[in-house]
């Protein structure tokens, strides 16, 4: 009998999470204080440096980080943790990504004192760190207005299978710092899975006060159903940066859509002037061109309109605009393209995805 | 194709070498077929020898369309080429002369309305209507008759098994119906969702509406007007009104002469779907109004003059609280010098009270100014060089409801340029930006300098690439930023600066049945702050398209980045590959997905998923499909097991539907 307890003493001793002798002995982050715009949201990468003195293997954590101050009480960092094999003292790093509410900026702005909070279990204790918010013009990077839609200007859409399909994210941010998003897709509903996976990365630096177009890949159109499209802000995002933006959803329908047609020239968001020259792949079939411009919303099915087309014969694969089509283009702030085959009935054949133009050289010119 | 080119010369001239702004040289020389009748001389006209350089495809492509409008037009004395639109489409192309006239055979047959035809003489950048006349097709009046209706959906209904043990069964219905009358004076669409899945509700009603719209147009003898509720697609400049999509009713009036404009709207603040708020109006915490006029002082020049404004209550972006506002402004539009100087100019007053006359922020008056202008400086036949020039001062809190993607709180000083000729073009931008611009004086106060490339070169332009290369088509481009504080008041925080570089590279090829590409991305952080955070990366993307042209289609994607960060140096790597077989064409079709991704960061979370149908096309436009699939870590969602699996059999039915004439 004795020796089963001294057994289950061991045990339990081995079983323990903290054994006794763990300390934290200093915790440290960067950047502190954070610095957030007075409007909009903040993605903020912070990172901890966690020093710890200890004579068995450990697992450092913390269970989550808390941004409190006057009426908010959110939970947008995660968990982290870490096994600690090494006796004596190490200082181990951790990466941690939040959002920071625009609720807490709020509070922030009136006066309240708002900290983002997190406390690190060594198994004899909590030591609990705070870092303060503070106001600045710039700061981490903000989010002020995000408008994620189709690239045809709709917030859902109905397409035909195979037919060219993107989303585009208009961000209007302030501050400075990395943008790392993976563009996800979850569907068809029900014969594939819920799970939103990667079909692209964005990966960039944006500074300053600014509007960017952000255009995801093709989007999967090549099975019927229903699918959600989204932009989630970098792989080591928390669960609460998931609402950051807006989820769109598309159904594919079965019917099958004239051919893909394929662009050459100009690329997506170049200016277009009086040279430039529109070109793209030849269609077998095709009796006719048509090269088309929109408004804003164009070529979705239940928005938008032509302001102007080119009609060229079924061997044309690129043509320049005329004087008069171009100030037509212009004047009506035409922002879409595409090219659309016909046969000689006029029925679609192929059609190319819409392409946005550029506002002009100089005219609104933004990453 | 054919050109038409008209010189007042009393010598019928070859001009084999013109120019023409729809000639495609590049392929008039690799079509080996074409002919070209030249030198075909009118003597119709007294004492005037008009020639004509009439050049015809060898396709015969002029001829084809069934229909044919002839115009009657003095072609005395005129020099310079010709250009003909009918409602707006360009179809010059499909033009040949006749006796006291031109005569248009459209390349597609034009449904049954009435169209205005536009014929122009230019010549460079400059261009004059010399004709108009409207034309009937169908035997319609003044306005045809006849209404087109078209529904596209696909509904299904299915039972799926999650790892054995849950069962769930759904049904969903989506689609979209059109109706649109053949003048063009009536379009309505609407799309729907049903569905017995929650999540995939569109605003928490298992039956509900998408988007829709109904608009009204109405040609008059001195105006036109157009009345739209639903969607919106408005811009009016790019202050006060613009890039705003949302629900609303909007009404155009623009006089036939194109001098005089009016629009007016109202409109949902916020994005919303569903079937509440139709008009977008209901809510006034969550609404805007506005308009404009925009007015042509003189048809010979191209110079516009408008007013804008917009009032409101809302929440413009990411902000969780209701504001109020208006905002008002002028717009300038122009250019001269044949079109190749170009220019805008906008300035806006607004005045925003952010919490809606609560106790609270005070409202505040702001001010924006924009100006821009730009100048072909090269414009050859093959080349061209543009250069442009922009100042941007938006105060900070500038706020327009109807223009919520503004960004504010900056000055901006800009140049660019564009550069296009056949096989390489590029274009390039450089700014200055000065932060807190009108902000408080307890803020900092940042410069940041941008200066961007990107481009493309065609090394194939005016050649025939070997066959088995396919087309290539080298990418480029580069993007510095530069951070720098200039001023830190006594509260401030401390400088962030920072230099940021990125540059890639890469190569993509198309072929008619495969295509790919393979971009190398480098990024380098250098972060000044007191508390460094540098980060460094190098990134590969490839992908891969292939088809054999009849059964089976392949995708894949794959990308490897190397990142250091102050955390440590790790690798992401993601992977992807779709894959689908026509076993039997019309019948059987399998297809597979396969996902595939590893973070290397603290804290990421990594998954991989498999899924695979077999569809069985058993009637028209009817499928069974058999689905399985399997999933783990961060694509394991949803249950609590990972990995977890699936199996799933559904039913689905696509409904085509159009029906004119009634």
């Amino acid at each position: 009998m004795l020796r089963i307890r001294f057994l289950l003493v061991v045990a339990s001793l081995f079983a323990m999470p903290f054994a006794a002798g763990a300390t934290v002995t200093g915790v440290s982050v960067s950047p502190d204080p954070i610095v957030v715009n007075e409007r909009g949201s903040a993605l903020v990468t912070l990172r901890w440096r966690v020093e710890v003195t200890t004579s068995l293997p450990v697992t450092l954590e913390s269970a989550s980080g808390t941004v409190i101050g006057g009426p908010v009480a959110e939970t947008p960092g995660r968990r982290l943790s870490k096994r600690v094999s090494a006796a004596g003292v190490s200082t181990h790093r951790f990466s941690d990504r939040i959002r920071i509410s625009r609720a807490a900026i709020a509070a922030l702005a009136s006066g309240s004192t708002v900290v983002y909070q997190r406390s690190w279990n060594d198994g004899s204790g909590a030591v609990v760190e705070n870092v303060a918010l503070t106001l600045g013009s710039g700061g981490e990077l903000s989010v002020r207005n995000a408008s994620l839609r189709f690239d045809d200007g709709s917030y859902y859409a109905i397409v035909d299978e195979g037919a060219p399909l993107a989303a585009v994210l208009r961000l209007t941010s302030a501050g400075a710092g990395r943008f790392d998003g993976i563009w996800q897709v979850s569907g068809p509903a029900g014969t594939g899975s819920a799970a939103f996976r990667p079909v692209g990365r964005v990966r960039t630096t944006l500074a300053g006060s600014r509007t960017s177009v952000i255009e995801s890949p093709a989007l999967p159109t090549d099975r019927p159903g229903l699918y959600r499209v989204r932009l989630l802000p970098g792989p080591s995002a928390g669960a609460d940066t998931a609402g950051t933006f807006p989820i769109l959803t598309y159904v594919v329908t079965g019917a099958a859509g004239p051919d893909a047609l394929g662009l050459l020239s100009p690329a997506p968001g170049k200016a277009v002037t009086p040279s430039t020259r529109f070109s793209w792949d030849g269609v077998p079939g095709a009796s006719l061109y048509r090269l088309e411009f929109f408004r804003a919303s164009g070529t979705g099915g239940l928005a938008g309109r032509r302001v102007a087309a080119v009609d060229l014969p079924g061997g044309a694969t690129s043509a320049r605009l005329k004087p008069f089509t171009f100030d037509r283009i212009r004047r009506a702030d035409a922002a879409l393209w595409r090219v659309v085959a016909l046969d000689a009935n006029g029925r679609p054949v192929a059609a190319s995805p819409a392409r946005r133009m550029g506002g002009g050289a100089s005219f609104g010119a933004s990453r | 194709m054919t050109l038409l080119h008209f010189q007042p010369e009393n010598v019928a001239r070859q001009t084999e070498d013109f120019f023409c702004w729809a000639c495609d040289r590049a392929s008039l020389s690799e079509k080996p077929g074409s002919e070209f009748q030249m030198g075909r001389t009118l003597n119709a006209l007294r004492g005037t020898a008009v020639i004509a350089a009439l050049l015809i495809g060898g396709s015969g492509q002029a001829q084809q369309g069934g229909q044919s409008i002839f115009v009657p037009v003095d072609l005395t004395g005129l020099a310079g080429d010709l250009g003909v639109e009918v409602d707006g489409i360009d179809m010059t192309e499909f033009v040949s002369i006749a006796d006291g006239g031109i005569v248009i055979a459209p390349g597609a047959p034009l449904p049954p309305g009435t169209y205005e035809v536009v014929v122009y003489l230019w010549q460079g950048n400059d261009y004059e209507v010399i004709a108009s006349m409207s034309h009937d097709v169908g035997g319609g009046g003044a306005g045809g008759s006849g209404t087109e209706l078209a529904v596209t959906a696909t509904t299904e209904a299915g039972v799926r098994n999650l790892n054995g043990e849950d069962e769930n069964t759904m049904a969903r219905s989506a689609g979209e119906v059109e109706v649109t009358t053949v003048d063009n004076r009536l379009n309505a669409g609407a799309a729907w969702l049903a569905t017995t899945e929650p999540d995939e509700e569109l605003d928490g009603r298992p039956v509900d509406l998408g988007e829709y719209f109904v608009e009204w147009r109405h040609f008059g003898q001195r105006a036109d007007t157009t009345f739209r509720m639903g969607n919106q697609a408005l811009e009016y400049d790019r202050l006060m009104v613009a890039d705003l999509t949302r629900r609303g009713l909007s009404a155009g009036i623009a006089t036939t002469d194109g001098r005089v404009e009016l629009g007016f709207f109202g409109a949902q603040v916020s994005p919303d779907l569903g079937g509440d708020n139709l008009a977008g109006l209901n809510d006034a915490d969550d609404r805007a109004m506005g308009g404009m006029v925009v007015f042509t002082p003189s048809e010979a020049l191209d110079f516009r003059i408008g007013l804008a404004g917009v009032q409101g209550r809302g929440d413009p972006g990411d902000l969780l609280q209701t504001g109020e506002g208006a905002a008002a402004g002028l717009f300038v539009r122009g250019s001269f010098d044949d079109g190749r100087t170009r220019y805008l100019l906008d300035f806006g007053v607004a005045r925003w009270d952010e919490d809606a006359e609560l106790a609270g922020a005070e409202p505040e008056t702001t001010r924006a100014a924009l100006f821009g202008i730009e100048r072909d400086m090269l414009l050859e036949d093959e080349r061209s060089l543009t250069l442009g020039f922009a100042v941007e001062h938006v105060d900070t809190g500038f706020v327009s409801l109807a223009n919520p993607s503004l960004a504010d709180a900056r000055r901006d000083l800009r140049l660019t340029t564009i550069y296009d000729s056949g096989p390489l073009s590029f274009s390039g931008m450089l700014e200055h930006q000065t932060t807190n611009v009108n902000g408080p004086a307890d803020y900092e106060t940042d410069h940041i300098v941008t200066a961007e490339i990107d481009g493309s070169y065609f090394p194939y332009h005016n050649g025939t690439p070997p066959a088995w290369m396919g087309t290539p088509e080298v990418i480029f481009g580069a993007a510095l930023i530069d951070q720098r504080r200039v001023e830190t008041p006594a509260m401030a925080p401390d400088p962030a600066d920072f230099l940021s570089l990125e540059v890639y590279g890469g190569l993509v090829v198309q072929h008619d049945l495969w295509g790919w590409s393979a971009t190398y991305t480098y990024s380098d952080f250098d972060d000044q702050a007191a508390v460094p955070a540098d980060l460094v990366s190098h990134r590969i993307d490839g992908t891969l398209d292939w088809s054999d042209g009849e059964k089976i289609d392949m995708a894949l994607n794959a990308a490897v980045t190397w990142n250091d960060e102050p955390l440590g140096a790790f690798y992401d790597t993601e992977f992807g590959l779709s894959l689908s077989y026509e076993i039997v064409p019309g019948k059987w079709t399998a297809s597979t997905e396969v996902t595939w991704y590893d973070y290397g960061a603290p804290g990421a979370v990594d998954g991989a998923s498999i899924g695979a149908d077999l569809t069985w096309s058993f009637a028209p436009a009817t499928d069974l499909i058999f689905s399985g699939g399997w999933a783990e870590g961060g694509d394991a969602v949803e249950s609590t097991q990972d990995p977890e699996w699936f199996v799933g059999l559904m039913l689905r039915h696509q409904t085509n539907f159009t029906r004119g004439g009634f």
